[in-house]
């Protein structure tokens, strides 16, 4: 039975929160710090990025050549050569890789089990055994590593769960892209304004970010 | 040009001519071109308007073989119409050859024959000059008229662009005759009002005009007004009317830290003109000390000023073309001091930010088989943290240990703040060696006290 517990306080065991990585236009990609509502630019992680995702555990980034793996804490942990062109990039529910999909696969969102494909100008979400349409989707469309999966909609974004219930999202602005910053929060681009969603607590929530 | 002196000049009887063709020292008029032309003992300026003024360039020369001393070169009247300008400091040695130029300035503001003689050292230039019977323009200025003649710069002062300015003339016929004025003529962006020609003044009459500046565009304008003949030159400077008065209106007043708040810039009226401006923000801090805030930025700029633009015709300054742009508050209690500035035009605006207690934003518990981790991440506006205090729970709810465990963290709170440049904001982690089994642990509390109060994470689940 336990009976005590002690305290181990590490002598770093203080340091500026993290949220997640976001890539600029420019191709560069940086770590933004910070808390909901009060975000900062931290260091560059990396430029010449055409797709990024981070889990919070791990980072893929597709540069013009290369796949990159690095680790939460930047380091490049493995890559690979790649196809030029943009990725779209999959996870296991802990946060890990699953998956990379190319362009000129079709596959324009992916989870460890699904994926999400352009026919025409639909796009339909394909599973094992079963293809479903998703009704007025358009993109951009993002798997979440738990297996939620967003979408836009009109001007809304779409918060759709394993189950197929959808939440709608009012979007401040037509979202163009989006991508994983980080655990519980997605990179959402509209213009020259970068937002991001948190997926955490009772309702999503936007936030503006300062331009990366 | 030498005219006799028969019709004008009447010599003085106490003055003696020096024979100028027998002189060494010998004096010309210097015209524009180089041309000289001797003058034998007189010179006749000729005719002017009263009041305007007749100029005429002499040379003085040593034609001779010997060095002579120039030690006088002045009008011999005390009290004359005509004037010496432009001579040299006296004595002068004037070596064989060397010449000495100077001018003589005719003008008298009533009509007549005037007379007057240029000394230099022992012989005399007579000069002649006729002032006509004209009008006289004075300038209406502070309650005073002030005479001005041919050349003068009629100066119209300052307008705003899309407004005028103006001066008032006072034309007067203070000669014994009629005058009569047949033409005023100016230009854009001056005009003339309050006067038809041709203008008959009889004498003694006077006649007011007004001379006005009306700018369409912001900058030094020069023009010309000719009055019957006689030119002036105007002046005026145009400039951009102010921007209407600035208002700062903010999303909401009442905020707190890691706040995103819009703000906007309203006109108290349209603006007159288009023009750029900017707004800053700045931070002062309940205490000194406190580390520096980089969040606290407009996020358009990342920085703590930005660009505004106003539209002619607009109520409202606009950033990136939105009428309104968003700022973070910060992790730092005290008052925001926002400034804007658009031209001249400055207005401020404050928000506090108050003290609080630690605020949670993220919490993480992780079981591994014998520890447990707990991470929290937050901000401390006062950065005052200065105590942890832990709760563990079984599944059924009773505590695993008989007291909360503390953690007096004041000092490394400290070091830390000190040390970031990130605000208040700090993420901690805790780790829990397990004595026994860590399976039994299901949830932890944490409790984060500060000076400004204690924050609480409610039960976090392993």
């Amino acid at each position: 039975m336990t009976k005590a517990l002690l305290l181990l306080l590490a002598a770093d065991f203080l340091e500026t929160p993290r949220l997640g990585l976001v890539r600029a236009e420019d191709g560069s990609v940086r770590m933004i710090m910070g808390v909901a509502g009060n975000f900062l630019k931290g260091p560059q992680w990396m430029d010449g990025v055409v797709s990024v995702a981070f889990t919070g555990r791990v980072a893929m980034m597709k540069t013009d050549g290369e796949i990159l793996v690095l680790n939460a804490s930047g380091e490049i942990v493995r890559t690979e050569q790649a196809p030029p062109g943009p990725a779209v990039f999959s996870f296991h529910e802990d946060g890990s890789e699953a998956g990379v999909h190319f362009a000129g696969s079709g596959v324009v969102a992916a989870g460890p089990s699904s994926v999400v494909m352009r026919r025409g100008d639909e796009l339909w979400l394909v599973e094992p055994g079963s293809d479903r349409r998703l009704e007025e989707a358009s993109e951009p469309v993002l798997f979440l590593p738990d297996g939620r999966l967003l979408f836009r909609r009109g001007q809304d974004v779409v918060l759709r769960n394993r189950g197929g219930q959808e939440e709608q999202i009012a979007a401040p602005l037509t979202v163009e892209r989006l991508s994983l910053m980080g655990r519980n929060w997605v990179h959402a681009v509209a213009g020259k304004v970068h937002r991001t969603l948190r997926l955490e607590g009772d309702s999503p929530k936007w936030f503006e970010l300062p331009r990366p | 040009m030498v005219r006799t002196p028969a019709a004008l000049i009447a010599l003085p009887a106490a003055l003696v001519l020096a024979p100028a063709l027998a002189a060494q020292l010998r004096i010309y008029t210097a015209q524009a071109g180089g041309v000289e032309q001797l003058i034998a003992g007189a010179y006749d300026f000729g005719e002017a308007p009263a009041g305007d003024t007749l100029e005429v360039r002499f040379r003085l020369r040593n034609t001779g073989s010997s060095n002579i001393s120039l030690t006088r070169l002045s009008m011999a009247e005390r009290e004359s119409a005509f004037v010496i300008a432009g001579d040299p400091t006296l004595p002068f040695l004037m070596t064989p050859g060397v010449n000495v130029d100077f001018r003589v300035r005719f003008r008298s503001d009533l009509p007549g024959t005037f007379n007057g003689s240029v000394r230099f050292n022992d012989q005399f230039l007579l000069v002649a000059a006729k002032a006509n019977a004209t009008f006289t323009v004075a300038e209406s200025r502070d309650g005073t008229l002030v005479v001005r003649v041919a050349g003068d710069t009629i100066d119209l002062g300052r307008a705003e662009r899309g407004s005028t300015s103006l001066v008032t003339l006072v034309l007067a016929n203070l000669s014994a005759t009629p005058v009569t004025i047949g033409e005023m003529l100016t230009s854009e962006p001056f005009r003339l009002s309050g006067v038809e020609t041709p203008l008959h003044l009889e004498s003694g009459d006077t006649a007011g005009l007004q001379v006005i500046f009306a700018p369409t565009r912001a900058g030094v304008s020069r023009g010309t007004l000719t009055i019957g003949g006689r030119s002036f030159t105007l002046t005026g400077l145009a400039q951009d009317p102010p921007f209407p008065e600035p208002l700062i209106l903010f999303s909401t007043e009442n905020v707190a830290s890691a706040q995103q708040v819009k703000v906007s810039v309203r006109l108290a009226a349209a603006s007159k003109l288009s023009g750029t401006g900017r707004m800053s923000m700045e931070l002062v801090p309940i205490s000194e000390g406190l580390n520096t805030d980089p969040a606290i930025q407009f996020l358009a700029s990342g920085a703590r000023e930005i660009a505004l633009s106003v539209a002619e015709g607009a109520q409202s300054a606009t950033v990136d073309g939105s009428a309104e742009t968003t700022f973070q508050t910060g992790t730092t209690a005290g008052t925001l001091v926002f400034t804007v500035r658009l031209g001249d035009r400055t207005a401020q605006a404050l928000l506090r930010v108050a003290p609080a207690a630690a605020a949670i934003d993220a919490k993480r518990a992780a079981r591994a088989s014998n520890a447990l981790d707990v991470q929290i991440a937050g901000f401390d506006n006062t950065r005052t943290v200065s105590k942890l205090r832990f709760r563990f729970f079984r599944a059924n709810g009773s505590a695993v240990n008989p007291e909360p465990i503390d953690a007096e963290v004041g000092p490394e709170f400290r070091r830390f703040f000190e040390s970031s440049v990130a605000g208040g904001l700090f993420a901690l982690r805790a780790v829990f060696p397990v004595a026994g089994s860590a399976a039994e642990v299901t949830g932890v509390e944490v409790e984060i006290v500060s000076g400004a109060g204690v924050a609480q994470t409610g039960r976090i689940g392993f």
